[in-house]
């Protein structure tokens, strides 16, 4: 799964390494999911 | 780089996910809480509707410590040509927003300006400068409906606008606190109409009548912007001549 693959990989990474396209695709994610889940 | 792409999986998926945000939250925080001020970790903190996941109390820390502006709107058109931002919108290429830290840039020095707190009446402000910019539909907003009168911070910008200040723009940020900018030079006549109570200003102006149709509704409610500028002009001189008329207590006591 690209999630368990790719994505909790960047998760984990120190926040100081990571690059302007990895930050992008955190957010897009985060943002995606915050919208689709109305019961946090 | 390759792309991600969000997995909609079933709740153990999700929890996973959400747990894995809650823990990379909590590094951008502790990296803020140390005092980094830029970084690309910086831009992955949404500036809105994060409240929905684990990771918000750490969200919040952040914007509390670095506040960002999620929306300005410019009064002129040139002060946004060179903003450079991803993931925003624009709406009549006047008016920027972003739900991405970081994504909204001004080609304006935040030095050149002073800023004046409107965050009780952001909107009011905001449909003043669009009704300034000849939407006249937007009126409507410039009145307080119990009673019906001009809000009192109308008749302020009415009277700057009158005298040649007008704001640079409006912005709101990441903690819903709004501002009014403008121009540094402006601060000493901007603060003094500022200061005036909105409710004293609201107090002396005349109230909307009932009109029968459009154009006489318009017609009261100009009277009431009117009544309003007067106002404030009366209580500005009011000040000034207070200010030039000077305090001789004093040579009293050294006579």
């Amino acid at each position: 799964m690209i999630f368990k693959n790719e994505a909790s990989e960047i998760l984990r990474k120190d926040p100081r390494k990571v690059t302007a396209g990895e930050a992008h695709d955190i957010y897009k994610i985060f943002y995606d999911k915050s919208r689709e889940s109305p019961c946090f | 780089m390759k792309k991600l792409n969000p997995t909609v999986g079933g709740d153990k998926q999700f929890e996973t996910l959400n747990d894995a945000f809650d823990a990379w939250y909590d590094a951008v925080w502790k990296r803020v809480r140390q005092g980094a001020k830029d970084g690309n970790f910086l831009y992955t903190v949404p500036l809105s509707a994060y409240s929905m996941l684990k990771a918000k109390r750490y969200i919040r820390n952040v914007l509390k410590e670095l506040p960002d502006y999620k929306l300005f709107v410019p009064m002129q058109e040139k002060d946004i040509e060179t903003v450079s931002f991803d993931i925003s919108q624009k709406w009549g290429n006047e008016e920027i927003a972003s739900d991405r830290y970081g994504a909204v840039r001004l080609n304006i020095n935040f030095d050149d300006l002073c800023l004046f707190s409107c965050t009780d009446r952001a909107g009011v402000v905001l449909s003043w400068m669009r009704w300034k910019k000849e939407d006249p539909y937007e009126y409507e907003y410039l009145i307080s409906y119990t009673p019906p009168k001009c809000y009192g911070i109308v008749g302020k910008l009415e009277y700057l606008a009158e005298k040649g200040v007008l704001p640079v723009g409006m912005m709101t940020d990441s903690l819903d606190r709004s501002y009014i900018a403008f121009h540094e030079k402006d601060r000493d006549i901007v603060t003094r109409v500022m200061s005036i109570p909105d409710e004293m200003i609201e107090d002396g102006t005349s109230v909307i009548k009932n009109a029968y149709d459009e154009r006489a509704l318009i017609k009261s409610i100009q009277k009431s912007i009117e009544t309003s500028k007067s106002f404030v002009a009366v209580f500005v001189q009011s000040v000034m001549k207070r200010r030039e008329e000077p305090d001789d207590s004093w040579l009293e006591i050294e006579r």
